[in-house]
């Protein structure tokens, strides 16, 4: 994939950000972290859980989780990766929480919306047009965009099913343990469902509009 | 013989595990006669390919002109300050 004004690799903003020289004291004071770190920490939780505040609150528990345990930073990652490191427990733990005290109102909503796109019979009752990869650079970072928003727009349990699985990729069993779905089946399908709903979404705001 | 409906559950389940023989053969043989789903499987994979490019590629989608509040970065070093004096 090429590299776009939008999508940033992270290996280039760690040569920005940590020269190899800096000595690690000067470093682990936790004010001089959000400094440096503290606005791509941000991008990174704003991406997965949707919500400006709540994405403030885990930066903060990050670097102050980071500040307790400074002394057991190796040194063998740079402290980006570190604090990233921690930062993704901390979005785990969240949806931990957040499952546990949502589950039931979402399930219905979750349920009644992919349906629709089936008749009795498990006929399509939706047109599925053909997608043509989004190539160029301002189109792919255009395309990030929409596919952002439209996950925004999920149910809150599929969004963190999105976030686990497609965008960052944990095994299945993890998953399951995460967000408490009881057997590896239930996983598929609601995994099915979410993808549609984002299939969906992404059709209409996306491939639809600049496929035509 | 598998539903449109089956058919998009196994094409979305074949993205996280093998599928079963009898699974792969109901869904090639179903997908022989159905134009949708052939598109819908397409539909899928390239979403599914454009995420696994990105993270392998280490890519950050939001862009950086995204930031925290100041009310925010403030609100966290208060707490980085009371921590250090603790």
């Amino acid at each position: 994939m090429q590299t776009t004004p939008f999508c940033f690799s992270m290996k280039t903003m760690k040569q920005r950000e940590t020269p190899d020289t800096l000595p690690f004291a000067a470093a682990s004071d936790p004010a001089e972290w959000l400094d440096r770190y503290g606005d791509a920490l941000y991008r990174y939780a704003r991406l997965r859980v949707h919500d400006d505040y709540l994405a403030e609150d885990l930066v903060q528990e990050t670097l102050l989780a980071a500040y307790k345990t400074r002394e057991r930073f190796a040194g063998n990652a740079t402290e980006k990766t570190w604090l990233i490191g921690i930062l993704k427990h901390k979005i785990v733990d969240h949806f931990r929480r957040a499952c546990r005290e949502t589950t039931q109102e979402i399930n219905d909503g979750v349920y009644a919306s992919a349906d629709v796109c089936f008749d009795e019979q498990g006929h399509w009752t939706i047109d599925i047009a053909d997608w043509s990869r989004p190539d160029q650079a301002l189109e792919q970072a255009q395309f990030w965009d929409v596919l952002s928003d439209c996950v925004e727009r999920l149910p809150p349990r599929q969004a963190r099913l999105f976030v686990l699985r497609d965008l960052d990729g944990l095994p299945s069993d993890e998953i399951c343990q995460v967000l408490d779905i009881s057997t590896t089946n239930n996983l598929w399908v609601m995994l099915s469902r979410m993808r549609l709903q984002l299939r969906n979404c992404l059709d209409m705001n996306w491939f639809h509009k600049g496929g035509s | 013989m598998l539903s449109c409906k089956d058919v998009s559950q196994l094409a979305s389940k074949s993205l996280d595990t093998r599928l079963t023989w009898r699974e792969r053969i109901g869904m090639r043989l179903h997908l022989l006669l159905c134009k949708l789903c052939r598109r819908y499987v397409r539909n899928l994979h390239l979403l599914h390919g454009m995420l696994a490019e990105a993270r392998q590629a280490d890519l950050e989608p939001l862009p950086f002109a995204v930031k925290m509040s100041d009310e925010g970065r403030q609100r966290i070093r208060r707490a980085l300050d009371d921590t250090k004096r603790s």
